[in-house]
């Protein structure tokens, strides 16, 4: 029998609620993470194999940082550009915002420094400038390369097996529970109607579910991994 | 002739503008009190058309109004709108353990009518009632996350049952539940209809649609 209550239509006026900000925080982060799940790091128009990719992106990324001259870090400015502009508009905002966002911070960062010693601006500029390319060229190099692609590339280039299988887990994890954060703060905003005086102790609850759920999901993953066969020698693509 | 509690206009949506829609061009208007189930294949597009109907994702195409007003992502940026939205629509989820995130399964239930304001002999009453449904007593004082999926489905429910909403939306609200449960939960189902309450449910069960003699609607995959 249901209570009387439940029989009734009740009336709401929701009072605001102003201490949310944690809660969407939480909720852009977890929204970020989960959104590696929808990377599909298509080949595009130029099929090189994975391993190509990841040998140049490293190649480049060590040229730069060992780089004094400028010709040659504007001629890998060059090769990352041309690489840049064979994406589609939408995502070469997405690759390059990152890459923008990294070198202001870097140049926030050698601010007072470049107050304090004009005399080394071209230096700190030209580290800006090397921070944004090599953020370019991961961030290229990551749309551009499935990660399943990705972690057979290390296996080929001989990078131990257990540190690549921890990577995969990794990334595996990092997607579930970041969708797990964004699903379970959804139901929560769904039955948030009214005020929450505590909204930090949503915060404490959402972040300890996630952690006793990732606890459950590793034990999990291991004993249906060893069910199926698994003895600790991991086997990419 | 009454209006329609809600009312979906040619509704169309895709996850991704390169794929195909899981949801076309769909018309479909419900009164206050009637009863819906969905049905149709796994990936025909059910649990996206309850996320729609909750305000969760949004047609690409189409209007969905709810009590007339249209429902949209800039209508529900305001959170009075959105709140007083939530309050009259409660969603279960079709994974409960999404749902649930407090302490304790009566921390979990009090979670909404704490936010109603009510006074805490007010939210008291109405967790021991809504515990009190689904024989879920002993397991008041329980963490939700060491229950079984089918006692996490019963609190789940409970939790949303306890904010009182008009409309109830469910995601799957029999799958996992023996058949004891099954037949608590679809008496319980069966008598919030009859108190006037509007059913929505996404369901591969028979039993369900026969027991609260709910209109179908059956989606097919793209």
């Amino acid at each position: 029998m249901i209570p009387a209550w439940l029989r009734e239509t009740e009336e709401v006026t929701p009072a605001r609620d102003s201490g949310a900000f944690a809660l969407r925080t939480l909720k852009s982060l977890g929204g970020l993470l989960s959104r590696l799940r929808v990377q599909r790091g298509s080949a595009g128009r130029f099929r090189l194999p994975a391993v190509v990719k990841l040998l140049l992106v490293l190649g480049l990324i060590v040229t730069l940082s060992l780089a004094r001259h400028p010709i040659l870090i504007l001629a890998v400015a060059a090769l990352t550009l041309g690489w840049a502009c064979l994406l589609p508009a939408r995502e070469l905002l997405s690759v390059l915002r990152p890459a923008l966002g990294a070198a202001a911070l870097a140049l926030l960062l050698f601010l007072p420094a470049m107050l304090l010693r004009p005399a080394g601006v071209g230096n700190n500029l030209l580290v800006v400038g090397k921070i944004f390319l090599s953020v370019t060229l991961v961030n290229l190099f990551n749309r551009r390369t499935p990660w399943n692609q990705i972690t057979g590339a290390l296996r080929k280039l001989h990078v131990p097996g257990v540190f690549v299988f921890v990577l995969d887990l990794t990334l595996k994890y990092v997607v579930l529970l970041g969708g797990l954060v964004v699903d379970l703060l959804t139901a929560r905003g769904l039955r948030a109607v009214g005020r929450d005086r505590h909204p930090w102790r949503s915060v404490g609850a959402v972040m300890g579910q996630t952690f006793l759920r990732s606890t459950a999901l590793s034990r999990e993953t291991w004993e249906a991994m060893c069910c199926r066969g698994f003895t600790e020698d991991y086997k990419g693509l | 002739m009454s209006m329609a509690l809600i009312e979906l206009d040619k509704i169309s949506f895709a996850y991704a503008p390169e794929e195909p829609p899981v949801i076309r061009e769909l018309s479909l208007a419900v009164e206050a009190g009637a009863c819906l189930a969905l049905r149709g294949d796994n990936g025909s597009g059910k649990t996206t058309l309850l996320r729609i109907l909750n305000g969760l994702s949004f047609p690409q195409t189409g209007v969905y109004r709810f009590d007339g007003t249209e429902i949209n992502a800039a209508w529900l940026k305001k959170q009075a709108n959105a709140k007083r939205f939530h309050k009259r629509i409660g969603y279960l989820f079709q994974n409960p353990d999404v749902m649930l995130f407090n302490a304790s399964v009566r921390e979990e239930i009090a979670f909404g009518p704490r936010q109603l304001g009510l006074s805490e002999a007010e939210i008291a009453a109405r967790v021991g009632d809504c515990l009190a449904l689904f024989d879920l007593e002993p397991l008041a004082d329980k963490a939700p996350y060491q229950l079984s999926g089918g006692q996490k489905k019963q609190v789940a429910l409970a939790a949303v049952l306890a904010l009182n909403p008009e409309v109830l939306v469910l995601d799957e609200p029999l799958a996992g539940l023996d058949r004891r449960t099954k037949e608590r939960v679809l008496a319980l189902l069966t008598e919030l209809r009859g108190a006037g309450k509007t059913l929505i449910a996404a369901t591969h069960d028979d039993g369900l649609c026969a027991a609260l003699d709910a209109g179908i609607l059956r989606l097919n995959a793209p």
